[in-house]
């Protein structure tokens, strides 16, 4: 009996990681660089280009992550960076956090726990039944 | 049509959208297959010999028209509405990967998905 993957490999938590850390510096930067009251002024804004040279620098890592795992399994993982953006957001601007974010950021936390433990990839046992 | 329903109905569009965008990547990210039919070459095993770039494309285009969409729905929609409905295309994501992929969605993705909605809908209020 073929025995199920339950660790991914570090090349698939590092693209992970990758994943989360390029996200959240799009959508920060994005964010920053809408400060203008015109589509010009983002434009020519140069956090704008920051957002996206991360979101070029997304496509490839997200490509190579989604050949070796599961898109069920990789893009729940990404819902990490929800936690992030808003992290930032709150370090960033001093604001505080509500209690209810608070308990949406630990909700969060433990959906993608869920999720980590299922294995990073469906592998089809010789016989041709899934396994998962 | 009252503007509430249209901006809930473009949101559903762009949702469905950018749910089929996801799968049409994963599509594209599929490695030649091996002889062990390990789960990455799934869909390349199952959509034969059309070129990756191709589903690259089409994944490009889907991500337009959902962008598209998305603008729209704000038109009518609320930010703190939009945010937590936006995060069904994890539950879209999950349909499409079981049902067309043929990846093995457990009950226990289905719970972190479940933590992970629950989770962004707090955030949103």
């Amino acid at each position: 009996m073929a025995s199920s993957p339950h660790r991914p490999p570090p090349g698939v938590i590092a693209g992970l990681v990758l994943a989360i850390v390029l996200d959240t510096v799009t959508q920060v930067s994005w964010k920053m660089s809408a400060n203008g009251p015109g589509l010009l002024q983002t434009l020519t804004n140069p956090w704008f280009a920051v957002a996206m040279a991360a979101l070029c620098l997304q496509f490839w890592n997200w490509m190579r992550v989604l050949g070796s795992a599961d898109l069920s399994f990789a893009q729940p993982i990404t819902a990490l960076s929800y936690v992030t953006v808003l992290s930032l957001s709150a370090w960033c601007f001093h604001d505080r956090l509500t209690i209810r974010q608070a308990l949406g950021i630990a909700s969060i936390l433990v959906g993608v726990w869920f999720i980590s433990r299922t294995p990073h990839v469906t592998t089809v046992s010789p016989a041709g039944s899934r396994k998962p | 049509m009252n503007a509430s329903l249209a901006g809930y109905l473009e949101l559903a569009i762009a949702v469905s959208v950018e749910s089929l965008a996801q799968v049409l990547m994963k599509i594209g990210s599929a490695k030649p297959s091996s002889v062990t039919a390990a789960s990455a070459s799934l869909p390349a095993t199952r959509f034969g010999s059309a070129r990756r770039e191709t589903w690259i494309l089409l994944a490009v285009a889907a991500y337009v028209v959902e962008i598209l969409f998305y603008s729209l729905a704000l038109r009518h929609l609320s930010l703190s509405v939009a945010f937590p409905c936006g995060s069904l295309c994890f539950v879209g994501v999950a349909l499409l990967s079981r049902y067309f992929l043929g990846e093995t969605v457990s009950r226990t993705r289905w719970v972190g998905i479940a933590f992970i909605l629950g989770g962004v809908t707090l955030l949103a209020s």
